[in-house]
């Protein structure tokens, strides 16, 4: 691609920067002119690629390959992150089509019978299961099933007073499970990707950070809605019991594919966690890896793979696309160099002062709104700025764009698959009701982040 | 669907309905005839004989008789039923009327004792419709049918305290095939529905949590008694006649069904059909 710098006045700049604004609000209210944000972005994108060329920005041209070959593409092409989108297109499939072989079920059945349906034992291990299945999933999927399976066992074993405090926890923990690893949340992939961290680099330095506060919030949960294991052993064994009629087998089909699906399934996170060191993955990179690994597990369902290329998160690609295409157009008008001007002023030197401001402002801003663009636009600024990999800004950046979505239901995604679970099971929670329930777990993890990123930076 | 849908459906298929046996006591059992006290006591010792093998050798039960002079009306009868309070009434079909040869009919007392006595009734053959041992034949085979099996402990707790320890139980599930088709219908009708394969799904559903249930039945049962045989018939029925058609087929010595379930309203029609037409062997209303 053409270099970005073009002449462009404070004027024009700052009217791109009004165009961002807006959309930025507009995804902000996206429930309430319920509107999808990929529609929301796209449009912008219209508005932003038409305006932009209206103002002569864009560098419209050929696009050089490596060896000196030029090939002709729509502006809007190159302009999209096609390894993010290879990541989250491959990934999405690759778990869609490893629950069929009821893997994932079969994980969180055996564990509810493990704990003999003691309520403080369920709550453990459905947090340590929200934790890894966000991880090793995505925070969606991740809470999709830990929240359905803890509406049926909870109902199962009649202490549904219970549920609302066991969703709001598994909801909260789902953002600090996405922390995980590299691949576990999108803006780990946008951020991690600008950064160039590695995936064991990612896990080995989030890792201590995601044990701390798992525990600390459990223990929280526990206290605050006051989960207590079973006194009595009559309510003990009436619980084993119950729990004893689930079946963990009930969901394979097939046991032949249960067992490839597992073994697939460490591999791929095996090959993941290794694909920066890995000869040819290394080149082909993260997103090839994904796409390959949903490409072989396809092979199961070679005759309805159709029914998998419907059940993708079009949305969520749409969106992705049409943000990247935005964000190339507010690069050509300087919007992102005129924002990195004012997070400059932010974190100052990049010292624990302008990290810790990082980390709060990302996670005040990520509350609101989606986490994405914020992700998206400051590690694409960071990047721009040469900040180096080994810097604790990026950290800020993943902490405060991830805990930032605990403050309220519309933070993050899976929180609000956890309030619609909430709300299916006739719970009353508002919004309101959600910050206040939150906000203890919310601070107890972003002054944990800080902390942190202080210790280690 | 959404996905949160999907996964609480799989994990509500995960559980197993499963059979929790209870103790059944016959501490007390009620013999009740119209005849009189010298064929009573003829008619006791037949249900008494063909009862020994299924009760306990120890603490044996207290016997009362009713027999004809006893009560003048279904009124007194359900009084004296009351007072004696037992677990178990054993009386035969068209009890104190003249009607045992008509077809369709079990007689009005019968009838009044089954829907308002609380214990279970064991209902044999009118004394005159018999020539053997008033149809008691056995406990060799016994067969528990319903339309609706999965987590009726009650009735397999029955059926299965009647079976010889040897013996064969039979446990029938028969879902209403026009009551199906009739659902079917109705989704046959609805855009958003894929008929086919809701009619399958739905289709191996209804015959999956019986067939569960039932194998639940089986090893908690032969984990007790390793002897008894346990086997199922869980099919869609055309109507009652497959109903008859089986009980025939089985060779069955003893009919176990549930009597009253308010949360089951069309029991009570499959119930008094089966106790109406099942004329030569004994039916245990549960």
């Amino acid at each position: 691609m053409e270099s970005i710098h073009h002449e462009v006045t404070l004027g024009t700049t700052l009217f791109f920067t009004s165009v961002l604004v807006l959309m930025i609000g507009c995804l902000a209210f996206e429930e309430k002119i319920h509107a999808k944000k990929s529609l929301i972005v796209s449009l912008f994108a219209v508005i932003s690629l038409i305006l932009g060329t209206a103002f002569g920005l864009i560098p419209f041209g050929a696009v050089q390959l490596p060896g000196g070959h030029e090939i002709s593409l729509p502006i809007y092409i190159p302009s999209i992150d096609w390894n993010v989108i290879a990541i989250i297109l491959g990934s999405s499939v690759f778990v869609d089509v490893t629950s069929r072989s009821g893997l994932f079920t079969w994980i969180a059945v055996k564990l509810t019978k493990t704990s003999k349906g003691d309520p403080l034992k369920l709550l453990w291990y459905y947090g340590l299961m929200t934790v890894v299945f966000s991880a090793v999933l995505n925070n969606v999927t991740a809470m999709i099933i830990v929240g359905s399976l803890t509406g049926v066992s909870l109902k199962k074993l009649n202490q549904n007073e219970k549920l609302l405090g066991f969703l709001l926890i598994e909801g909260l923990l789902t953002n600090v499970g996405g922390l995980l690893t590299l691949i576990s949340s999108v803006p780990n992939i946008l951020v991690g990707n600008a950064a160039g961290i590695s995936f064991l680099q990612f896990f080995l330095m989030a890792s201590p950070y995601v044990a701390v506060t798992t525990v600390v919030t459990i223990l929280l949960g526990a206290r605050l809605y006051k989960i207590a294991p079973l006194s009595s052993a009559e309510r003990q064994k009436e619980s084993a019991e119950l729990v004893a009629s689930f079946d963990e087998n009930d969901g394979i089909k097939s046991p032949l594919f249960f067992k490839f699906s597992t073994a697939v399934l460490g591999l791929f996170i095996i090959t993941i966690a290794t694909t920066s060191v890995l000869p040819i993955a290394r080149d082909l990179g993260m997103g090839f890896v994904a796409v390959a690994f949903a490409t072989i597990m396809l092979i199961r369902y070679k005759s309805e793979v159709d029914e998998f290329y419907r059940a993708i998160d079009w949305d969520l690609i749409a969106f992705f696309a049409a943000l990247f295409v935005v964000i190339n157009v507010m690069e050509h008008a300087m919007v992102l160099e005129l924002i990195g001007k004012g997070i400059n002023i932010i974190i100052g030197d990049g010292g624990s002062v302008g990290q810790m401001t990082l980390l709060l402002s990302s996670s005040v801003f990520s509350s609101v709104t989606d986490n994405i663009p914020l992700a998206a636009m400051l590690a694409k600024i960071l990047a721009a700025a040469g900040t180096p990999t080994e810097s604790g800004l990026w950290w800020a950046l993943i902490f405060g764009a991830n805990l930032g979505g605990n403050l309220t239901p519309i933070g993050s995604a899976s929180t609000l698959v956890a309030v619609t679970i909430i709300h299916k099971y006739k719970l009353k929670l508002s919004f309101a009701g959600f910050v206040r329930a939150a906000i203890p777990f919310a601070i107890c993890h972003i002054a944990l982040a800080v902390l942190y990123v202080f210790l280690r930076f | 669907m959404s996905q949160v849908d999907q996964f609480e459906s799989a994990f509500r298929s995960a559980i197993r309905p499963i059979y929790e046996p209870h103790s059944i006591e016959f501490s007390k059992i009620l013999i009740i005839t119209d005849l009189s006290a010298e064929s009573s006591e003829v008619f006791g010792k037949a249900v008494r004989k063909s009862l020994t093998p299924v009760l306990p050798a120890t603490n044996a039960p207290e016997f009362s008789h009713l027999d004809k002079g006893s009560y003048d009306s279904t009124a007194t009868l359900l009084e004296q039923v009351q007072t004696i309070r037992p677990n178990l009434i054993v009386t035969y079909r068209n009890l104190d009327t003249e009607d045992w040869c008509y077809q369709n009919s079990m007689g009005s007392r019968l009838d009044t004792l089954i829907h308002q006595a609380e214990p279970p009734v064991l209902v044999v053959p009118h004394p005159k419709a018999t020539t053997e041992n008033y149809g008691l034949k056995g406990n060799t085979r016994v067969m528990a049918v319903t339309d609706h099996l999965t987590g009726d402990h009650q009735l397999i707790d029955y059926a299965a305290r009647f079976v010889d320890t040897k013996g064969r139980l039979i446990l029938v599930h028969l879902e209403d095939q026009t009551t199906f088709d009739r659902y079917m219908e109705a989704i046959s009708k609805i855009t958003t529905i894929d008929t086919e394969h809701a009619r399958s799904q739905i289709h191996s559903q209804l015959l999956k949590d019986p067939h569960d249930y039932i194998s639940s039945c089986r090893d908690r049962l032969r984990s007790l008694t390793p002897t008894i045989q346990v086997d199922e018939i869980v099919e869609f029925a055309d109507g009652y006649d497959q109903f008859r058609r089986h009980i025939d087929q089985q060779s069955v010595e003893l009919l176990v069904i549930k009597g009253i379930d308010h949360q089951q309203p069309g029991i009570h029609g499959l119930a008094d059909r089966l106790i109406n037409e099942t004329r030569k062997i004994p039916v245990l209303v549960v």
